[in-house]
């Protein structure tokens, strides 16, 4: 009995140990400071739209050129713009871009899977601080490569149905693919407030628990870039905001057919 | 007439004594004061030493009568007192008196019996040693056995002797420890106590000492033996050396940089004059002291000026801290071509190199209306040119294109073509993916140097030149630096289109095209260009044995001022630098003329009548003052005589490869391309920290770790956030520069993030010298060969010479401190392979199941000799068939150990983690990793060749 007392006081002191270094070190750089969580009552709500301007490109497909075996032979449709028949477009982050207090920070993503070799799913969002199960669900070797400037940069293989967990501390939009299946794509956005939601196919979103005030809500997809807008929030009240997201026009210069 | 007898002199006698003793007085007062101006100086210095000493006592007093410091140091004192007080305690003072009895008692009862008697056993052991060796040589066996018992059992007794002394120890310090605690209090408030007054009291203590032990004024000579010099600059300049400056002011302050010039140039051996010149043996004025006095050949070397002596006994190959200005002006000389003209002993040893093209193929190469009007002022065509302004009128301009016309040797250039707005795209687009961009622009003037500016180069280049010059450059010009960038024709082609297009309307046609035929006007170019010596630079039909046609500069520096032809100038410039007449300073009027002849060569000409074949024939350089006074130093340095060899820095060993090696570096621009460094950190608490900068805001920066960082407790690869306000200073890595332009296109053009777009920039170099094997370097500078099938961008062929090939490759082995050229590589021998087998049976056997492995399966995406990947060639890794000439073993394993940590960014995945792979191969992640590297290190040919891999055909099924 008093064995398990003691090991249970070296526990208690761990976390307590542990949690004091995480606050330190999290207080030193300033990461936990910049967004305060907690009640908001008689929260806004910001709706809308992510349309794409002028005529929706035609859908491209990916070619699978590699371990047909498990990957399958056929071609794999591009996730990289899904755009549907009304211009809405799927897989937009809407969020709010800077906001110190609201609404307690939960939820988010907890595994991407690569199955079949594709990332599942292929847009995903986690606070900072956060852990995530990166899983391969296939018989074959990915590797894991994130494309990161500001947290820890990773490449790794993972084993057929191995996995990964990786934190992410600072808030920042990651790119995640597996160098082995050039195809195969994943986005991560490290949020940095609660404040965020994924489009759907109908490319509508929703922003719940908003104190009333003025914000700056930008939308994000990955081959549009990202726009801006301000929006106006009061107590109880629901605001509207849709975005339009235009097709770059891109550098003229072809690569030489080999 | 009075008597001789009657006369009195005492009149005289008192004015002569008088004058005796006046000019006793003055011969005196001139002796100790007047030609002593030193003492004066000397008394000042000690004077403000001590100023300086007591003005740091004052206001360290002051610091601590603040009411806040006096608050701290009260309230310290009041703890001191009260634990004193606390330690006073009966109590504690019996537990105290307790303890130190206990240990005094063990001291006395139980160490130092103890000691003693392993004092004596040692001794009886010494004595025991002697006996037995005493007795090997007179007495039988039987005694030897004896002893030998003896010393055995001593040992064994002295041993045991050492466990008790050990114990009884431990338990000495532990009592002091006890004892310790008890005072520990006091001791740390004892110690806080001082810190408060410790600078004060310090402070005080110098300010003491430099009262009341003032040295003596005297001369402070230094004798340079083996130059039989004389020096006694520092009688004046007494703090020139020491460690803290007391004024700024001269002859009082310390040597600017004393860490760099005067801890590597230690006064007593090198004196001040050695770099500095003047007349260092006098001590009656400073004028004299500075040799600024009529007729002293080398007045006194001030400021900048002095760098003008590194020469004397440094390499001109190297670059030196603290004689940045030398070493512009050293790269200025050879940036300008000055050797052209002038032989300067020590430049143009570099034979695979020119200064300007040769020009026994102008007529095919250019169009003769750029080469009128290139004649005629060249910068204003491209301002970068090192082509310096001849001043030639259009007549001139005719004349010398004629000639040049009449002796080159072409083909007839096609008529002018056009070229689709497709074939001009694709040409941009090879120009600008292949790596030409690295020396080259093809917008006006953007700094980049190397290579020509491209911006209107269709004005000047005839397209079918274009073609087979980009094909094989050195067939065109052998000593060019341009290198093969081994494109076929059809590219050649491409990229030729695109630069006829880059054309600014910059020409006018010519209106007659006839003199380039005309003999008569070729003969009048023929006295041109012999008259301007264009031969120095240019390599012209004819002319390839002519002489430098400029005055030697070898030793411009000690060249006679009576030598310097002034002209109708001589008044204006010498008091332009506050002189009457050149003996004055000889050296200031050696460089007035010197910087008015660089600033407009000819203008010694003016107001005077000359023949024209006398007049004077140096171009304009266009160059900036700066560039003046930097090339002033190098001149000035310029001069006869040599030091003894003793002072002589001989460029040896790891510098001269280095220096050497960046020489290389520098010639073939591989900078332009490869990253040779990287950024280093220096914050404000000390830190130091080796990696990259991956993004910098307003608050932060993040900062990838390359090595481990104790101070910031972080390992290699991690990135951590910095925030600037913490930075002192940072060093960016060098190299690398075309970068940007291929990773701005991946971006742009097929919308990758940044980060995934630098693994289409070249290599980075940094750390080579321990990845790759010195023999294999030599080979691929010589030959290169395409190692990474991702890459549009193209390592050229140099045409280096074997020479220059193999100190490069000895830089890099240099840079990273590894063996050149020889190293033994022991995983290619049978050897080792054999012991490994033994070790482990089967051991290459379960390497090559690793390597296999779905969960590795190094095959998924690299080349093994015939055997190629699935999927787009741009998408595979490199051959590992090359690894086993190419890597270092050591590297390998780094590398598969986690190869993030040596190219972040890389596709390489890392795989060996504790406990994977274990069914494959059991061990840690550096077995599995070492394992592998002996495979790669001795792949087997069935591994190599397609048809014997059946268990990937297997797979595919
Ligand atoms: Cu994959």
């Amino acid at each position: 009995m008093k064995k398990f007392a003691g090991r249970y006081n070296i526990i208690c002191f761990l976390a307590i140990a542990m949690l004091s270094l995480v606050l330190f070190f999290g207080n030193s750089r300033n990461i936990l400071a910049a967004y305060e969580g907690g009640a908001v009552s008689n929260g806004g709500t910001i709706t809308g739209t992510v349309k794409i301007a002028g005529d929706a490109p035609e859908a491209k497909t990916l070619k699978v050129d590699k371990d047909q075996a498990t990957c399958g032979h056929d071609d794999i449709p591009s996730e990289a713009l899904i755009v549907s028949g009304d211009s809405a477009i799927k897989n937009a982050v809407v969020s709010i871009t800077k906001i110190s207090k609201g609404k307690k920070f939960e939820g988010g993503t907890t595994t991407i899977d690569q199955k079949g070799c594709v990332f599942i799913p292929h847009v995903s969002m986690v606070p900072p601080g956060s852990t995530i199960e990166l899983l391969n669900s296939d018989d074959i070797m990915h590797n894991l490569h994130s494309w990161s400037m500001k947290n820890t940069a990773f490449n790794e293989g993972v084993t057929g149905h191995g996995k990964l967990p990786k934190t992410f501390e600072f808030p920042e939009t990651i790119k995640i693919t597996c160098d082995v299946h050039k195809w195969m794509t994943s986005w991560l956005i490290v949020q940095e407030n609660p404040y965020y939601a994924i489009t759907g196919a109908d490319g509508k979103f929703k922003l719940e628990g908003v104190p009333a005030g003025t914000y700056t809500v930008q939308a994000w997809q990955e081959s549009l870039g990202k726009t801006t807008q301000e929006v106006t929030v009061s107590a109880g009240g629901e605001a509207k905001a849709d975005f339009e997201l235009e097709e770059k026009s891109k550098k003229k210069r072809k690569r030489k057919r080999k | 007439m009075k008597k001789e007898e009657e006369k009195s002199y005492v009149g005289l006698y008192i004015i002569l004594s008088f004058i005796l003793a006046v000019t006793n007085v003055w011969a005196l007062w001139n002796e100790i004061v007047g030609k002593r101006p030193w003492k004066e100086y000397q008394a000042r210095y000690y004077d403000l030493e001590y100023d300086n000493a007591k003005k740091k006592y004052d206001d360290a007093v002051l610091a601590f009568e603040q009411q806040d410091e006096q608050d701290l140091y009260k309230a310290v004192e009041q703890k001191l007192d009260k634990a004193k007080n606390e330690f006073e305690k009966p109590k504690i003072q019996l537990k105290y008196k307790k303890i130190l009895d206990e240990l005094r008692a063990l001291d006395k009862n139980e160490l130092a019996p103890l000691t003693f008697e392993s004092i004596v056993t040692r001794n009886k052991m010494m004595e025991a040693e002697y006996q037995y060796g005493k007795h090997k040589y007179l007495h039988g066996t039987r005694n030897r056995e004896e002893s030998k018992r003896n010393i055995l059992e001593l040992d064994d007794k002295s041993k045991k002797l050492a466990e008790k002394i050990k114990l009884v120890e431990e338990k000495r310090v532990e009592l002091q420890s006890g004892l310790d605690r008890f005072k520990g209090a006091i001791t740390k408030y004892t110690k806080e106590l001082e810190s408060h007054s410790s600078n004060m009291l310090n402070y005080k203590e110098t300010m003491v000492k430099l009262e009341s032990r003032r040295p003596q004024l005297q001369v402070y000579q230094v004798h340079l033996e083996e130059l039989n010099e004389v020096d006694r600059c520092m009688s004046c300049h007494v703090g020139i050396d020491k460690k803290e400056s007391v004024s700024e002011e001269q002859p009082y302050a310390l040597h600017p940089r004393k860490d760099v010039y005067l801890d590597n140039h230690p006064p007593e051996r090198f004196g001040c004059a050695l770099c500095h010149e003047g007349q260092a043996r006098a001590t009656t004025s400073p004028k004299k002291a500075h040799g600024e006095v009529e007729y002293w050949l080398e007045p006194m070397h001030k400021g900048k000026v002095a760098q003008s002596s590194c020469v004397k006994c440094h390499d001109r190959g190297e670059e030196l801290v603290g004689g940045e200005e030398i070493w512009k002006a050293i790269k200025l000389v050879e940036e300008l071509g000055c050797y052209g003209c002038h032989p300067i002993e020590g430049f143009d040893k570099d034979k695979n190199s020119m200064i300007g093209p040769d020009l026994v193929e102008i007529s095919s190469k250019v169009n003769p209306a750029w080469l009128v009007s290139w004649l005629q002022g060249p910068k204003s065509f491209r301002s970068s040119t090192r082509m310096p302004d001849f001043k030639l009128n259009e007549d001139d301009a005719i004349a010398i294109t004629s000639y040049l016309w009449q002796n080159s040797e072409g083909f007839e250039p096609g008529e002018l073509e056009e070229f689709d707005e497709e074939t001009v795209e694709e040409g941009a687009f090879i120009f600008e993916s292949i790596g030409c961009l690295a020396c080259h622009s093809d917008v006006e003037e953007d700094g980049k140097i190397h290579g020509p500016n491209l911006a209107r180069i269709g004005e000047k280049m005839n397209y079918e030149y274009l073609v087979s010059w980009l094909l094989e450059p050195k067939n065109h010009q052998p000593r060019t630096k341009m290198p093969d960038l081994r494109l076929d024709e059809e590219d050649a082609k491409y990229v030729a289109a695109f630069l006829t297009s880059l054309k600014s309307g910059y020409l006018e046609v010519l209106s007659s095209e006839e003199f380039l035929t005309d003999e008569k006007t070729a003969g009048r170019g023929k006295d041109l260009v012999n008259r301007y010596g264009c031969f120095g630079c240019h390599k012209i039909q004819g002319m390839e044995e002519k002489t430098k046609i400029g005055v030697e500069l070898s030793e411009i520096g000690s060249k006679h001022i009576h030598l310097f032809d002034f002209g109708l100038l001589e008044k204006e410039l010498l008091h332009g630098v506050g002189l009457e007449s050149s003996h004055e300073n000889i050296g200031e009027a050696r460089r007035a003329w010197l910087r008015a002849k660089l600033t407009d060569p000819r203008q010694f000409d003016e107001g005077r009548y000359k023949r024209p074949e006398d007049k004077l024939r140096m171009p304009d350089f266009n160059l900036t003052k700066d560039e003046i006074e930097t090339l002033l130093v190098l001149l000035t340095g310029m001069r006869e005589g040599d030091l003894p060899e003793s002072y002589i820095a001989k460029l040896e060993g790891e510098k001269r490869s280095l220096v050497e090696g960046k020489r290389v570096i520098d010639k073939f621009n591989c900078m332009g391309c490869h990253q040779f460094s990287i950024d280093t950190l220096h914050l404000k608490d000390g830190v130091v920290a080796k990696g990259m900068v991956k993004l910098e805001d307003e608050e932060n920066l993040y900062f990838q770790l390359w090595e481990d960082n104790e101070g910031l407790g972080r390992k290699a690869g991690e990135t951590m956030q910095i925030a600037n306000e913490d930075i002192k200073s940072m060093s960016r890595s060098e190299g690398g520069d075309i970068g940007e332009f291929i990773i701005d296109y991946h971006v742009e053009v097929e919308g990758r993030v940044a980060e995934e777009a630098k693994v289409f920039t070249p290599p980075v170099l940094y750390g080579e010298g321990k990845k790759v094997q010195g023999p294999w370097l030599f080979d691929f500078l010589e030959e290169p060969v395409a190692l990474r099938p991702w890459l549009d961008v193209r390592m050229p062929t140099f045409k280096m010479t074997e020479d220059e090939a193999t100190v490069l490759a000895r830089y890099f082995a240099a840079l990273e401190k590894e063996e050149y050229p020889y190293e033994y590589i022991a995983e290619t021998k049978e050897k080792y392979l054999e012991e490994k087998e033994k070790e482990k049976p089967g051991y290459l056997t379960m390497a090559e199941h690793l390597f296999k492995s779905k969960n590795v399966n190094c095959a998924s995406c690299h080349v093994r000799g015939d055997i190629t990947p699935e999927g787009e060639p741009a998408d595979w890794a490199p051959d590992l068939s090359k690894a086993r000439d190419r890597l270092k073993p050591d590297w390998i394993v780094n590398w598969l150990l986690d190869p993030q940590l040596i190219q972040p960014g890389t596709k390489m995945p890392k795989f060996f983690r504790e406990g994977v792979f274990q069914d494959i191969f059991p061990g840690t992640p550096d077995e599995q990793a070492v394992a592998l590297k002996d495979l790669l290190m001795n792949l087997p040919d069935e591994m190599l060749k397609q048809q014997a891999d059946e268990s990937e055909s297997e797979e595919e099924e």
